[in-house]
């Protein structure tokens, strides 16, 4: 398959994207414009370090030791993850069934690359913004209508417990009471799992 | 580096546990380098390879490489460090500019996934990557 961009690759992060020892890979690419963002090099086609899978494979497997010892492994995000189904996919095949592979994702994609990935990921970490439609549309430049479609999805099929949704309190676009509404959705739509932060406006 | 030093403690605990786990001997030699840790060096890496080629050893002689399924809560308690920051997925970790798994330029005060979260002091440090 055709090389993709990575735009950085983070070795032995501890619990913060899984159970375990953790590689975070980071793809070029991503549909959204968040105002907060601060990894705008994502946004721009040209940036980022060519990949094939089986490179990736090369260099994130010296660690496999501790992935396997933890139940650690690859967190893809970004930019988007799930725009690189093909990817993940030979990744999956070539570091087996041992390794944890989770996606870092807003959702905001086309349905099928969600159906996709789904049999090959272990866990998702949703970047949810805000529930509220114009406060996610405001913040990111762009609607939710395929965010919740997915998630929706994601959640009837499969464990909810794989599905990790972080709810951000975002300065200036949603206030304690509309987080507030945002986590009382999800838990009425299925999800179990929460991670209500503040983002910090630098 | 305080947090490369930590990082580096817990990796060592996970190294001496498979080791255990795994009947291979692991002379563990206390770190006295004084300056920035990376949370890995060539010398933890070396130890990292000698654990994989034991354990291959040990498959070709039939055994079955045992990993428990550490868990990072225990050893992060074993190792005698402090509870690690970020107990939850996807937030920015610790600096992490030390890891070399490419030659890249980092930048140390950047954080990965595009907010800074106000819980987190420490900003995600990633190797980034430029062509």
């Amino acid at each position: 398959m055709d090389a993709v961009r990575i735009i950085g690759i983070s070795r032995h992060r501890l619990t913060t994207d899984g159970e375990g020892v953790t590689t975070l890979v980071a793809f070029n690419g991503c549909p959204l414009r968040c105002k907060y963002c601060i990894n705008k090099i994502s946004w721009d086609p040209e940036k980022g370090r060519t990949y094939t899978p089986e490179r990736l494979f090369e260099e994130v497997k010296v660690d496999q030791l501790y992935f396997l010892a933890t139940r650690g492994g690859v967190t893809f995000g970004g930019g988007e993850p799930m725009l690189q189904g093909e990817f993940i996919k030979e990744f999956r095949s070539l570091c087996g069934p041992q390794w944890q592979l989770v996606a870092e994702t807003s959702l905001n994609v086309p349905f099928e690359k969600v159906e996709t990935l789904d049999p090959i990921l272990d866990g998702y970490i949703v970047d949810i913004k805000d529930m509220n439609p114009e406060i996610y549309e405001a913040y990111t430049g762009k609607n939710n209508v395929l965010t919740m479609k997915n998630l929706e999805w994601l959640l009837q099929h499969g464990d909810p417990n794989r599905i990790l949704v972080r709810v951000p309190h975002i300065p200036d676009f949603n206030t304690e009471k509309e987080v507030k509404q945002s986590l009382e959705q999800l838990k009425a739509m299925g999800v179990t799992r929460f991670d209500e932060f503040h983002y910090l406006v630098r | 580096m305080e947090r490369g030093k930590q990082t580096c403690k817990i990796l060592k605990e996970i190294r001496q546990q498979i080791a255990l786990e795994n009947d291979i001997e692991l002379v563990v030699s206390e770190c006295t380098h004084k300056g920035d840790c990376d949370g890995t060096c060539p010398k933890c890496e070396a130890e990292v390879r000698y654990l994989e080629r034991e354990l291959e050893k040990h498959q070709r002689m039939g055994k079955v490489a045992v990993f428990a399924g550490l868990s990072l809560g225990t050893i992060v308690a074993a190792s005698g460090c402090g509870p690690l920051i970020q107990p939850t997925a996807g937030m920015p970790m610790m600096p992490m500019d030390s890891t070399e798994v490419v030659q890249c330029d980092t930048f140390p005060e950047e954080p990965l996934e595009g907010e800074v979260m106000i819980e987190v002091p420490d900003t995600l440090g990633m190797d980034t990557l430029t062509e």
